[in-house]
């Protein structure tokens, strides 16, 4: 028998599953919401647990990736004696791994300029700091090595507002005047620090002493060259800080493995968002999957009357497939406009910015199309399986 | 001559309520091409199991059903629809039209299985309801057609394909006397100019009368009687 004759174009078979999908009226529109909304809510879920993440990677960032962070453990009373300040050219000629070294000594102090005061906090430090932390500079200068002995400060953003600071100011701390030399461009907040710029005052470390009686470093913060190994670096800095700086315990810190874990943790919120989504989808496919039942149910007669036409177990089976197909696409697309725009409008009202998760929408349409097309072969298969005779049995 | 279709020894029984049902035990029977034969008999002595079974939308469970000469229960159910596309032609009580297509759609649905373009099988269609009378109604949807409207797009639909064998499975079971002389001579008509073998289930004595032909289901059996038996003593 001639079997390439026999086949029903392509345009026919979609032309009839539209025309059928029109006459389901509102069903098909219900199939067609619940593939939408469960590929909105992967989407949306998706793209909200990545802008979450971003938003809380980015806290951290201003850090950079190749900083390390060395704090002194609190050692018994009175024994602990730690040095006053840090060599930094010996340490980074013992360790040639790190490009900059800073230590960081820190004081709480009210200080006082035109009859206004504020809570600052101190920090004495070194001018190896500015490139650390990438201090921008807005008006004068940071310290540098040859403010040593001067009772010179630089200060942040915020207590330059506050107190209304210009380079050239006087500042009194704690009956000390200090002479303001610069101030500091504002920078997030970054928990991994132990000091906030905005909030600070910068003094040479050696000056300290005017303010403590015993001034004692609290922790060094240190750069690394980009192709160092970290973990490595640390470890040797620890051995070096514990024998330069006896019976002291040193802690280092490496920042960057921390953002990895805050990474990781976000990842794993987004992939509990997306599985929320994904249930949501599985509903909508049992949806879509009861509506082609009723639709292959209803329309047993016709069906009957198509394969006593000469339609065979495929052209059945095609024509309720096509159906949920279309339904499938229909649904997956308004889904991602509709996922995207309730994503969009969530970060807007939480005050981010808004960082498309370019693989959420390949990911939602694909995983709507399969559910769609899954759910809608049972149904289509059951017809196509329906024998004639009972088919157009009349009921 | 080969017969268009033949049964020999044809067994077929239905499951039913736990029952195997026997409706047709060692039946058999012959029609050339170009005849009229009526099928009657008793509410189900089974007419219209046999007119599915001549249908080719169902095979015997035993026994040999020749279409052709081509033995059907060789064939696959693929084949079989190609059979039905292309050489049968099948008339309902009911009609069977699909409600949301148009008269013209519908006569062209059978074509639309055999691959042809829209244009070509619109063409073909609108030819075919010319032919009975509905060329203006082309438009219209079952629902605004009356019942003998209907049953002329259904005969123009088993007609578009240009079969050999038409099935009818009580044509005029559901129209006025006035239709069912209309419907019944379009039938007749057909098997005259075109020489198209016709095959109708019916309860209608008079209508049964007036083919060639007339087989008695009853017992499991198919006998052809003659027409001048009385169907009242059966």
């Amino acid at each position: 028998m001639d079997k390439d004759r026999q086949s029903a174009t392509l345009h026919w078979v979609w032309r009839d599953a539209l025309d059928s999908l029109r006459l389901l009226g509102r069903r098909a529109w219900l199939a067609l919401l619940g593939i939408a909304v469960g590929c909105a809510a992967i989407i949306a879920l998706i793209n909200i647990g990545h802008n979450a993440a971003v938003e809380s990677i980015n806290a951290f960032k201003g850090l950079g990736t190749n900083t390390l962070v060395a704090s002194f453990r609190p050692g018994p009373e009175n024994l602990a004696t730690a040095p006053m300040t840090l060599n930094g050219p010996a340490l980074t000629a013992t360790l040639p791994e790190i490009q900059h070294a800073a230590p960081l000594t820190l004081y709480s102090s009210h200080p006082h300029h035109a009859g206004t005061s504020m809570d600052a906090a101190i920090v004495g430090t070194s001018p190896e700091l500015l490139p650390i932390l990438e201090l921008q500079v807005t008006q004068g200068r940071f310290l540098s090595d040859f403010d040593r002995e001067s009772t010179y400060a630089v200060v942040g953003s915020r207590v330059a507002q506050d107190l209304g600071l210009m380079p050239g100011n006087w500042l009194q701390i704690a009956g000390y005047l200090f002479e303001v030399i610069g101030i500091i461009a504002s920078q997030p907040r970054n928990p991994l620090l132990p000091v906030t710029p905005d909030d600070s005052v910068f003094v040479p470390i050696e000056g300290m002493r005017r303010l403590l009686s015993a001034p004692q470093i609290g922790n060094i913060v240190a750069r690394v060259h980009d192709s160092a190994p970290l973990a490595r670096v640390a470890d040797d800095m620890t051995t070096y800080l514990e024998r330069t700086f006896e019976n002291r315990e040193v802690d280092v810190q490496i920042p960057k493995l921390l953002i990895e874990g805050i990474a990781h943790q976000a990842s794993t919120f987004t992939y509990l968002l997306a599985g929320m989504g994904g249930i949501s989808l599985l509903v909508g496919g049992v949806g879509v999957m009861n509506v082609m039942f009723m639709n292959v149910i209803e329309r047993r007669r016709e069906i009957g009357v198509r394969l006593a036409l000469g339609a065979r177990a495929r052209d059945i089976r095609n024509l309720f497939l096509f159906e949920a197909i279309v339904l499938s696409v229909t649904g997956a697309l308004l889904g991602a406009a509709l996922g995207l725009g309730a994503a969009y409008a969530f970060v807007r009202f939480s005050g981010w910015a808004f960082n498309l998760s370019v693989l959420s929408l390949p990911l939602g349409i694909l995983c709507s199309l399969g559910v769609g097309l899954f759910f809608g072969l049972y149904p289509a298969l059951t017809a196509s399986r329906l024998p004639p005779v009972s088919a157009l049995r009349d009921d | 001559m080969k017969p268009l279709i033949a049964m020999e020894g044809v067994c077929k029984s239905y499951a039913s309520a736990g029952w195997d049902l026997d409706v047709f035990d060692e039946a058999a029977l012959s029609i050339q091409h170009g005849e009229r034969c009526a099928i009657v008999g008793p509410s189900g002595a089974g007419k219209s199991t046999l007119l599915h079974l001549l249908g080719l939308l169902d095979t015997p469970d035993k026994g040999r059903l020749l279409f052709n000469g081509c033995d059907i229960s060789t064939t696959t159910s693929d084949q079989r629809a190609q059979l039905r596309n292309q050489c049968l032609g099948f008339i309902f009580q009911n009609f069977h039209l699909l409600p949301r297509l148009t008269a013209l759609e519908n006569v062209a649905l059978p074509l639309f299985y055999r691959g042809l373009s829209r244009a070509a099988a619109h063409q073909r269609a609108y030819e075919q309801l010319e032919r009975v009378g509905l060329d203006e109604r082309m438009l219209h949807r079952p629902a605004s057609l009356s019942g003998g409207q209907c049953q002329r797009v259904a005969i123009a639909r088993a007609l578009v394909g240009a079969p050999a064998l038409i099935l009818a499975d009580e044509p005029t079971g559901n129209l006025d006397s006035a239709t069912t002389e209309d419907v019944l001579h379009l039938l007749l008509q057909l098997n005259r100019e075109e020489g198209v073998t016709l095959v109708v289930v019916t309860h209608d004595t008079g209508l049964a009368q007036r083919l060639d032909r007339c087989f008695h289901v009853q017992n499991g059996k198919v006998t052809e009687k003659p027409h001048h038996w009385d169907m009242a003593h059966g």
